[in-house]
């Protein structure tokens, strides 16, 4: 089963290669959708509807938590997973954005099988 | 604290290059203080700058050639045949100050909560990074690509 994604990162080059990561990761890529900040990114999500989200955290306008926590209040899209592919890793982040439901994170820099074994894990987690 | 600060950058720096350039940095142990910087500031030269605030504050710097960023921006994005545009290789330099910093100060301290600002990268001219080096507290030269890159840490007071 193909999964249509959305890459969230203010850096038009990371979300390029991110996307490339995926693409040869192995991962089962279907439609992948881009948001340069969080605000996009729920544009992209209400319009056209994903099955998973790869989210930075700093980011300008809506960063990567305000955008999960808006999410979360959407009842029709609460439920997409949410996994974040960021620069800092500090516990007390993390530990806020998975109280919030984010499925998995991942530290840049990364290699494509880190982001394939992840993605891998929360589709299936989602399917259980 | 420079000691764990300085541990941090050598690790960020080599576990960055590596993994997302496929560079692989060569650090100058004579480097920083009154040393001569491995780096010469030339016309095209580039400088990306990043804050962070947590338990301490300060600004991470590096100033690399246009050339080797050409490079890496290349590597980074898996060109082949077209060049990577300017602003790409701007933004290459912006990703990669992001996650030179993120991981230093991650390493350096895991229990703070970090505020990082957004990166931006530009030309520098030579007083400018004068001026800048002697402010730093922390300054470390490497060679990659036989190009000379330097990276310097200053702390708010």
């Amino acid at each position: 089963m193909a999964y249509n994604i959305l890459i969230v990162d203010d850096s038009q080059t990371m979300r390029k290669v991110i996307r490339k990561s995926v693409a040869i990761s192995g991962f089962d890529l279907g439609d992948c959708w881009e948001a340069g900040h969080g605000q996009q990114a729920l544009e992209v999500i209400r319009a056209h509807g994903v099955d998973l989200i790869l989210a930075d955290l700093n980011m300008p306008v809506m960063n990567g938590l305000e955008m999960v926590r808006e999410l979360r209040n959407d009842e029709k899209f609460r439920h997409v997973p949410v996994v974040l592919i960021t620069t800092e890793g500090s516990e007390k982040r993390l530990e806020e954005a998975f109280a919030l439901g984010v499925r998995g994170y991942l530290q840049k820099p990364f290699q494509p099988e880190a982001i394939r074994d992840l993605l891998n894990r929360v589709m299936e987690e989602s399917h259980a | 604290m420079l000691e764990n600060v300085r541990r941090a950058a050598i690790s960020a720096v080599s576990k960055v290059f590596e993994t997302m350039f496929f560079i692989f940095p060569d650090l100058r142990e004579e480097s920083g203080g009154s040393s001569p910087s491995l780096f010469q500031v030339a016309e095209d030269s580039l400088r990306g700058e990043i804050g962070f605030r947590g338990n301490a504050a300060g600004t991470v710097r590096l100033y690399l050639p246009f050339c080797l960023a050409l490079a890496m921006a290349s590597n980074f994005m898996g060109c082949e045949g077209e060049a990577p545009s300017e602003i790409q290789v701007k933004d290459t330099v912006n990703e990669l100050c992001n996650m030179i910093c993120g991981n230093l100060v991650s390493q350096w301290d895991k229990k703070t909560v970090w505020n990082i600002s957004l990166p931006r990268t530009g030309p520098i001219s030579s007083p400018e990074a004068e001026k800048e080096w002697t402010a730093s507290e922390i300054i470390l030269d490497f060679m990659a690509e036989e190009q000379g890159l330097r990276l310097a840490i200053q702390f708010e007071a």
